[in-house]
């Protein structure tokens, strides 16, 4: 389980820089949902199998798809990629890298400085998170339909055509 | 099928430290910080976000991991839940941009300047 | 209503001229103001006459009678009579009233100003009758009578500086009557506004008495200003130093002289009744009012003196180096109101009345006579201009009443009344406890050059050979402009001998009516030995002030009679020298104080204001706000409306709390 850990974790952190980094936004979108799948196997190598499962449904299906259909919908043809490639200069890269890397080695250093503790190997099945989800924290799934709701209105509302 | 991935995941006794998901979550998050500074396409920006919101869960699961309980997991699918209204307002959003703007370029939107 | 029937006529007088003026007839407006100054005057008479019937016994059968009002007579048996109107003030334990009283002085003085105040509207209705604001004229006329009457009559000094500052806006209101003259504006500025100096130190002494003795009527003051400090105590010393100061402004005595001879620019009843009897003596009237006070600061006693005989001897200086004929007699004012002051600061205050009521006859005199003259020559002021007016068709009536006045100025020996209070100061001002030889040298010396500068001027108008003015049409004066005129010469020989000295007679008949009120005063007219050895010692240094004092006004005669009329020609050569050209500078200019206050006070204030038009305090807040939307302008710059420019800033303030917060 650790290997598989390391592994997608190497898996998700490469197409996450080269999701965020292509011109074509095709391109982006499916490194994004590679990502997307190397950390549903992360989670599953933690012990977390039902959201692995929902990673890769809720996340990689739908939101994904969601944002694939949008892409489609503004049919942004190839005077996109020179567009995008345009927006894109040398220098426009420093001072995002200079603040990212500071963030990285800040978070870091926080994290491994803190004494070592070890996760454990069981797994925590669906059956534990449905009891607790139903119980401790019902107030937050009601809320959580009621975000949903409120986003379907928006989206409906804004997308409109005036 | 699901018992047997279960009993496989048993069987693997080597756990992984703590502080190791802590820090590949947080480069995943430092990676969608990135994305967001650096793109100046709204959808690209929003994909960055995407990125940044999987670091967080990652974090939320491995705490669930060190401490063997379903509360990171729950708050993990809270952060789905939320990030599914987020994209489907903030693609609404962007086509209204795109319908008004005929741009997606975040720079050009500057009317609230001054 | 006793007293305030003398303040009401007036008052209703200016009341109804200022509101009906425009619409009466002259003869009607004449006959409203004169007969409101009658009325006051017959209340005066009445309400002073039980006054008098205490004092001589000759008229204490008058007393009986229930016709005259009631009279109180106070602790120390002083007589007076009472009226309180209603209360004006009452904060805490002060309590202001408008209330009269009348006691000897107020007596004197009243009868001073309705009687004086009286023959001068009536003279007045003679030399304004071309004067197209007639109906304006006699309201202020009225108005300042009534005023001057409140100060005279005030029970407290509150009311009193009411009466002060009244008699000083007519004043202003007269100077500058004829107002589309600027001239004439600026130059009743100048009297306001230097006689406002003296007020605002008066103001302040008022408040030092409130805050120390919580009351400000006159005889309250007295005694609590006896209980509660000792003679010589810093604080009454200041109270008497700021109450001088009032008063050297409006009697206009040195340093505060130089409004008076401006004030000239005003028509010339007003200078008889404003400018030589009535209101600069306000400034004695104080003084003996509040002598208590003063008697307990001796340092100011005679710095009373020494501004008293100093301004006498300045002023007449420069009054000999005139050539308007309205400026003589205004430096003339000054310099005797100089003595009158030097009377005060030896503590021979009904002595310094009596020069008061002397000097308000002839001085009156003499400026009517130069209204006459001025008048007759069709507004001619220059006095090198006239001469030769005594002889035939020109203006005898008017060169020998005038020659009365100009005498009881000189103090010609034994006829005029000058004469008698001027030789009761000389005498006054060698006595003990604050008499002074070098007063009294200085004040032979001012009455020396007294007689020299009346003389000129008699001499310069009316005798020798006439000057270009003369020589053109006479305008013979109206009746109205004489009578009056003769009336003040009678008073101007007669009043003398109401008090004559012990060497020629010792009839104290002012003496005895002043004196009563003055009781702490060290010593009083006619007093005993006088501070001699013995009553023979005395008697001879009484006749050896009053023969200096004779021969000094001889000689002068003389000696004008010289140099004006028989050899004016040595005089032209000795001022053609550079000592004669400079002394003659310096004394027309009445010893350069005006030049001095333009150079210390007024360029400088004009250049402040200068610098303050443009209001650079304006500046200073403006600052402020400039500065904020500078600020603001600075940090709409974060302001770029761009969302990466947002996220960037977002993104370096959690950098920066990650760094405080992991800081080792």
């Amino acid at each position: 389980m650790t290997v598989l850990f390391y592994a997608s974790a190497a898996v998700a952190t490469v197409a996450s820089l080269l999701a965020v980094t292509r011109t074509q936004a095709l391109h982006a979108l499916l490194y994004l949902v590679l990502a997307l799948f190397a950390v549903a196997l992360c989670f599953l190598s933690l012990g977390a199998p039902f959201l692995a499962a929902l990673e890769v449904i809720v996340y990689a299906g739908a939101i994904m798809v969601l944002i694939l259909f949008v892409m489609m919908m503004l049919n942004l043809g190839p005077e996109s990629w020179a567009r995008e490639r345009h927006l894109l200069p040398r220098h426009a890269w420093l001072v995002p890298a200079i603040m990212a890397s500071a963030l990285v080695l800040l978070t870091l250093f926080a994290v491994l400085s803190a004494p070592q503790q070890a996760t454990q190997a069981a797994s925590v099945g669906p059956k534990a998170v449905g009891v607790a989800l139903f119980s401790t924290y019902l107030i937050g799934v009601e809320l959580a339909s009621v975000l949903l709701l409120v986003g379907l209105v928006g989206a409906y509302y804004l997308g409109a055509k005036k | 099928m699901t018992a047997q991935v279960t009993s496989a995941a048993v069987s693997m006794t080597a756990a992984v430290p703590t502080s190791h998901v802590l820090a590949v979550a947080a480069i995943l998050i430092a990676i969608g910080t990135f994305g967001v500074l650096l793109r100046r396409n709204l959808i690209f920006m929003l994909m960055a976000l995407e990125v940044a919101l999987n670091g967080a869960a990652l974090a939320f699961i491995g705490a669930a991991a060190r401490w063997g309980t379903a509360d990171g997991q729950v708050f993990v699918l809270f952060i789905m839940v939320m990030a599914a209204a987020e994209v489907a307002v903030g693609l609404a959003l962007i086509l209204q941009i795109y319908r008004r703007a005929s741009t997606l370029d975040a720079d050009v939107l500057d009317t609230l300047q001054g | 209503m006793t007293l305030s029937l003398m303040v009401m006529p007036p008052l209703i007088g200016a009341a109804l001229l200022a509101l009906a003026g425009g619409r009466l007839g002259r003869k009607a407006i004449a006959v409203l103001a004169c007969a409101a100054v009658a009325l006051s005057f017959m209340a005066a008479v009445w309400t002073s006459a039980p006054l008098l019937a205490t004092t001589y016994e000759s008229m204490s059968s008058l007393s009986g009678l229930e016709f005259w009002p009631q009279v109180s007579t106070t602790m120390e048996g002083v007589p007076y009579v009472q009226e309180k109107l209603y209360e004006w003030i009452g904060v805490g334990s002060l309590r202001v009233n408008i209330g009269f009283h009348l006691d000897a002085v107020a007596a004197l003085m009243v009868l001073v100003v309705t009687g004086v105040g009286l023959l001068i509207h009536l003279y007045a209705a003679g030399y304004m009758a071309d004067d197209p604001d007639f109906g304006r004229f006699f309201c202020y006329m009225n108005l300042f009578v009534a005023a001057m009457l409140i100060l005279v009559l005030a029970d407290n000094l509150v009311l009193l500086y009411l009466g002060w500052e009244g008699v000083g806006v007519c004043s202003y209101l007269l100077i500058g009557f004829w107002y589309r003259e600027p001239a004439n504006g600026a130059a009743a500025s100048k009297a306001f506004v230097v006689t406002r100096v003296g007020d605002a130190a008066l103001a302040l002494g008022l408040f030092l008495l409130a805050r120390d003795l919580g009351t400000l009527r006159i005889d309250e003051v007295a005694s609590g200003a006896a209980r509660l400090w000792a003679v010589g105590d810093p604080t009454v010393t200041l109270v008497a130093a700021l109450l001088l100061i009032g008063a050297v402004g409006k009697s206009a005595q040195v340093p505060l002289q130089v409004w008076l001879p401006d004030a000239m620019a005003g028509p010339t009843p007003v200078s008889a009744l404003i400018h030589a009897a009535t209101m600069v003596t306000a400034g004695v009237y104080l003084i003996a009012r509040t002598h208590a006070i003063f008697l307990m600061a001796p340092a100011v006693m005679a710095a009373v003196a020494i501004v008293g005989t100093l301004t006498a001897f300045l002023a007449g200086c420069a009054a000999l180096a005139q050539k308007d004929i309205k400026r003589v007699l205004a430096y003339s004012t000054i310099s005797q109101i100089g003595f009158m002051f030097a009377a005060l600061g030896v503590g021979a205050f009904a002595v310094a009345l009596f020069h008061l009521m002397t000097h308000a006859f002839f001085k009156a005199l003499l400026f009517l006579s130069a209204g006459t003259v001025s008048h007759a020559l069709h507004g001619e002021t220059d006095l090198h201009r006239m001469g030769g007016l005594r002889h035939g068709r020109a203006l005898p009536g008017t060169a020998a009443l005038a020659a009365v006045g100009v005498g009881s100025l000189a103090g010609l020996p034994l006829i005029t009344s000058g004469f008698y209070s001027k030789d009761a100061i000389l005498w006054a001002s060698l006595q003990p406890p604050y008499g002074h030889p070098m007063i009294l040298a200085g004040l032979l010396i001012t009455a020396g050059l007294t007689t020299l500068y009346a003389f000129r001027w008699y001499f310069m108008i009316f005798s020798g050979s006439p000057g270009p003015a003369s020589r053109g049409e006479v305008h013979r004066p109206r009746a109205l402009m004489l009578w009056p005129c003769v009336g003040l010469a009678a008073g101007a020989l007669l009043i003398g001998f109401l008090e004559t000295p012990e060497t020629l007679g010792g009839y104290h008949a002012l003496g005895d009516f002043l004196n009563p009120v003055f009781a702490a005063a060290e010593h009083t007219v006619g007093g005993e030995h006088a501070g001699f050895a013995s009553a023979e010692a005395a008697h001879t240094a009484e006749l050896a002030v009053q023969g200096a004092a004779a021969a000094m006004s001889l000689i002068g005669v003389l000696l004008a009679y010289y140099f004006f009329v028989m050899r004016p020609a040595w005089l032209e050569r000795l001022k053609q020298g550079a000592v004669g050209r400079l002394i003659e500078a310096t004394w027309r200019s009445g010893w350069g104080f005006d030049e001095v206050y333009e150079l210390v006070f007024v360029r400088p204030y004009v250049a402040l204001a200068k610098l303050l038009r443009d209001e650079p305090v304006d500046d200073v807040v403006d600052a402020i706000a400039g500065t904020a939307r500078f600020s603001s302008v600075l940090l709409s710059v974060t302001q770029t409306g761009r969302l990466r420019t947002y996220a960037g800033a977002l993104v370096f303030g959690i950098l920066l709390l990650l760094t405080i917060w992991l800081w080792p």
